[in-house]
C-alpha cells in the first residue's frame, strides 16, 4: 500500500488530527460520553467525505470544521431550552486550537514536568478530579471540606501550573 | 470584573449554571485573545487528566515520599475494602504502614522544652497526639509542607500532617502549595488554610484570634456543623475572633504584635539581638511608617523567587565593611530559589544634618540560610524593589542605603558598620540613622 492510498492517507492524518479534535470536542462536551459519541460523529463524516479535503490545507483545521458543527448541533440539542449563543464561542474557539495545535505535545510535555512538583493536599486533590473523576461535591465529602473551597483549591493548582508551563514554553521561544 | 480564569475553572469542574455559561461563552466569542485563554485553558485541563489517568508524571528527583495513593488502589476501592472488613480501618492503614513516616519533626527550637521538662532536639519526630511545649520558640516541620512556629507555654495536638489542633498557645503557620487545606482547629473554630501565612492564639477560655498576614484562610466557628455553616473567608490584613460565648465570628483589629516572636522563627530567622524587632507583614508593609529609634526592623520581603534575570548586590564575602563603594557590583545570576528581607533603622522624627546625637543601634541577625548578597546602595535597593520587594510593600524612593562615610567625618563617628560572618548566616550592624533611612536588603539561598 503506498502513501498515495487514500486509505492510508486518511488513516495517519487522523491518527495525527485526533488528539486536537478529541481536546476541542472536550472543551465543549464536558460528559466524557458525549464527548465520545461526537468524536465518531466526527470520524464518520470524516470517512464518508474524505474525499472532499483538499490536501493543501492543513488536515487538522479541515477535521475540526467538522468537529465545530458536530459540536454546535450537540449543544443546541443540549441547551435547546436557553437562550446561549454558541456560534462565535465556538468559531473562535476552533480557530485558537488550530493556532495552538503546533505546540500542543510541548504543552503537554511540560506539564508533565510541572505536575511532577505538585504534592501533599493539592497532589490529592488533581488525583482524586481527574484520576477518580469526582466532582467538587465529592472530593469535599472526602476531604472534610466545602465543594467551594476545593474549587478554590483547584483553581490555585491550576494556577500554579499554567504559570510553570508557561514559563517553560516562553523559555523555548513560545508562548 | 469577574475573574475569567476562575470562571473557566469553575466551567471545568462542571460548577457554572446556565447564566453563567452564558456569560463565559458571549466573553469568548468576543476575542479571539478571549478564545485562546479559554483553549489554553481546556487543554491544560486535559492534559492533566491525560497524564495522570495514564501515570505519566515525572518525579521531582528528590521525590521519594509521594502522598497521593496509587492510582490501582482507589479510595472508593479502599472504602468498600473498610465496609467488607469489619475492622476496616485497621487493615487499610496497615497497607500503607510500610513507608509511613512521623507526620512532624523539630525543623528549629530556641530554648523550648516539652511538657515533660526536656528541651526539644533538632530532627526529633513527632506522632500524632498530644503536642505539649512549656517554655521557648519552636518549628515544627510537617511532611506536608506546612511550617507551624509555637511559642510556648502552648498546647497541641497532632492530627496529622494537614491538621492539628491548638488547645492553647501562639502559632503562626506558613502554608506552601502542596499543604494547601491545612487545618487548625481550636475549641472556638476551625480554620482552613487557603495558601497563606497566619497566626493563631488561644487563650485559656479558648477565645481564638485569627491574623492573616499573607493569602486567605476560612474560618468556620465550631458551634457550626459544616454542612450549614457559612464559613467566613478571612484575607490578608484581617483578623477574626472566635469565642466559645457566641457562635459568630467577628472582625477585629489586624494587630500582629503578640506574633513577633513566633513568626521569624516562620521566617527563616535563627537568632536576633533584642535590639531587633521582626516586623508580621500585611496589607500595610510600607516600611518607612516604621520608624523605631532603638531597634533594627525586619522584614522578610519575599520567599521563593527565582530570577530570571542576573542582578546587582553590593556585598557578597565575609568581612567588615564601613563603606560601600558603588563602583563594585556582584551579581547574584538568574536561576536559583532565594529569599529576601530588609532590615531597616528610621528613627522617630527627622533628624538635623550632622546632628550629633543620632540614634545608635548595634544588632545581630543570624538566618537559617547562606546569605548570597547584601544589597546596601540606594540604588541597587531602588532597582530589585520590583524583584526582591514585598508585593504590598511601598518603598519610598529616597536615600535609603546604607551611608558611606564622608571625609569630614572623624575616625569614630559611628557611621554605619556591617560584618557579614564567615559563614554568612551571621549579620552584625552598627548602625546610625541621620537624616536618611538606613536600609538593608539581605538575600539568602533558600537551597543551601
Amino acid at each position: 500500500m503506498s502513501n498515495s492510498d487514500p486509505v492510508q492517507r486518511m488513516t495517519i492524518e487522523w491518527t495525527r488530527a485526533q488528539p486536537s479534535v478529541a481536546r476541542f470536542v472536550c472543551s465543549f462536551l464536558r460528559d466524557r460520553g458525549e464527548a465520545d459519541d461526537a468524536l465518531q460523529e466526527v470520524a464518520l463524516v470524516i470517512v464518508e467525505r474524505f474525499e472532499d479535503w483538499d490536501p493543501e490545507r492543513p488536515f487538522v483545521a479541515w477535521a475540526l470544521g467538522i468537529a465545530r458543527r458536530v459540536v454546535l448541533t450537540h449543544l443546541r440539542t443540549k441547551y435547546r431550552d436557553r437562550q446561549i449563543q454558541f456560534s462565535e464561542a465556538v468559531d473562535q474557539v476552533a480557530e485558537s486550537f488550530e493556532r495552538l495545535e503546533p505546540q500542543t505535545e510541548l504543552m503537554k510535555d511540560s506539564l508533565a514536568d510541572c505536575l511532577g512538583q505538585v504534592r501533599g493536599r493539592s497532589r490529592q486533590i488533581l488525583s482524586l478530579r481527574y484520576t477518580e473523576d469526582l466532582e467538587l461535591k465529592q472530593i469535599a465529602e472526602h476531604l472534610a471540606m466545602t465543594a467551594s473551597n476545593v474549587g478554590v483549591l483547584l483553581h490555585r493548582v491550576r494556577a500554579t501550573l499554567r504559570k510553570c508551563v508557561d514559563g517553560r514554553l516562553k523559555a523555548e521561544g513560545l508562548s | 470584573m469577574t475573574d475569567m480564569t476562575r470562571l473557566i475553572d469553575r466551567y471545568l469542574d462542571n460548577d457554572l449554571g446556565d447564566d453563567e455559561v452564558a456569560v463565559l461563552f458571549e466573553w469568548v466569542a468576543a476575542d479571539a485573545a478571549n478564545a485562546d485563554l479559554f483553549a489554553r485553558q481546556t487543554l491544560l485541563d486535559q492534559h492533566t487528566r491525560e497524564l495522570l489517568e495514564d501515570d505519566l508524571i515525572r518525579p521531582r528527583l528528590d521525590d521519594n515520599s509521594d502522598r497521593v495513593r496509587p492510582r490501582r488502589i482507589s479510595w472508593r476501592a479502599l472504602t468498600v475494602l473498610a465496609l467488607i472488613v469489619v475492622v476496616g480501618k485497621l487493615v487499610v492503614s496497615s497497607l500503607f504502614d510500610s513507608d509511613r513516616q512521623a507526620p512532624a519533626i523539630i525543623a528549629q527550637s530556641v530554648g523550648a522544652y516539652g511538657g515533660d521538662g526536656e528541651a526539644f532536639r533538632l530532627g526529633e519526630e513527632l506522632e500524632q497526639g498530644s503536642f505539649e511545649v512549656s517554655r521557648g520558640l519552636v518549628r515544627v516541620d510537617f511532611s506536608s509542607g506546612a511550617q507551624v512556629a509555637v511559642e510556648g507555654p502552648a498546647s497541641l495536638e497532632i492530627r496529622d500532617d494537614m491538621h492539628i489542633v491548638v488547645k492553647r498557645g501562639v502559632v503562626t503557620a506558613v502554608i506552601p502549595e502542596p499543604a494547601i487545606g491545612f487545618v487548625i482547629e481550636t475549641s472556638a473554630a476551625r480554620v482552613v488554610d487557603l495558601g497563606t501565612a497566619f497566626g493563631v492564639s488561644v487563650d485559656a477560655t479558648g477565645q481564638t484570634d485569627v491574623c492573616v498576614f499573607d493569602g486567605e484562610v476560612e474560618v468556620n466557628h465550631q458551634e457550626m456543623k459544616l454542612a450549614d455553616s457559612s464559613p467566613r473567608r478571612v484575607t490578608q490584613g484581617q483578623a477574626v475572633r472566635a469565642t466559645l460565648a457566641s457562635s459568630k465570628i467577628d472582625a477585629v483589629a489586624f494587630e500582629t504584635a503578640r506574633f513577633e516572636n513566633t513568626w521569624p522563627i516562620n521566617s527563616g530567622v535563627l537568632q536576633a539581638t533584642g535590639l531587633m524587632k521582626f516586623v508580621a507583614p500585611g496589607p500595610e508593609f510600607v516600611p518607612g511608617r516604621y520608624e523605631d529609634s532603638e531597634r533594627i526592623l525586619v522584614f522578610l520581603e519575599r520567599s521563593g523567587v527565582v530570577p530570571t534575570a542576573d542582578f546587582a548586590v553590593d556585598l557578597v564575602d565575609p568581612g567588615q565593611y564601613q563603606r560601600i563603594h558603588r563602583s563594585k557590583q556582584h551579581p547574584v545570576h538568574a536561576g536559583g530559589r532565594i529569599r529576601s528581607y530588609l532590615l531597616q533603622l528610621d528613627p522617630v522624627g527627622q533628624l538635623e544634618r550632622g546632628a550629633t546625637d543620632k540614634p545608635r543601634v548595634i544588632s545581630q541577625v543570624t538566618f537559617d540560610r547562606t546569605i548570597i548578597g547584601l544589597i546596601a546602595s540606594s540604588k541597587n535597593l531602588d532597582a530589585t524593589d520590583e524583584l526582591l520587594g514585598h508585593p504590598h510593600g511601598d518603598y519610598v524612593k529616597t536615600r535609603r542605603g546604607i551611608e558611606p562615610p564622608r571625609p569630614s567625618d572623624p575616625p569614630d563617628s559611628g557611621r554605619d558598620v556591617v560584618v557579614l560572618s564567615a559563614d554568612r548566616r551571621t549579620l552584625s550592624l552598627d548602625l546610625s540613622a541621620g537624616s536618611a533611612v538606613d536600609q538593608i536588603r539581605v538575600v539568602v539561598d533558600e537551597l543551601n
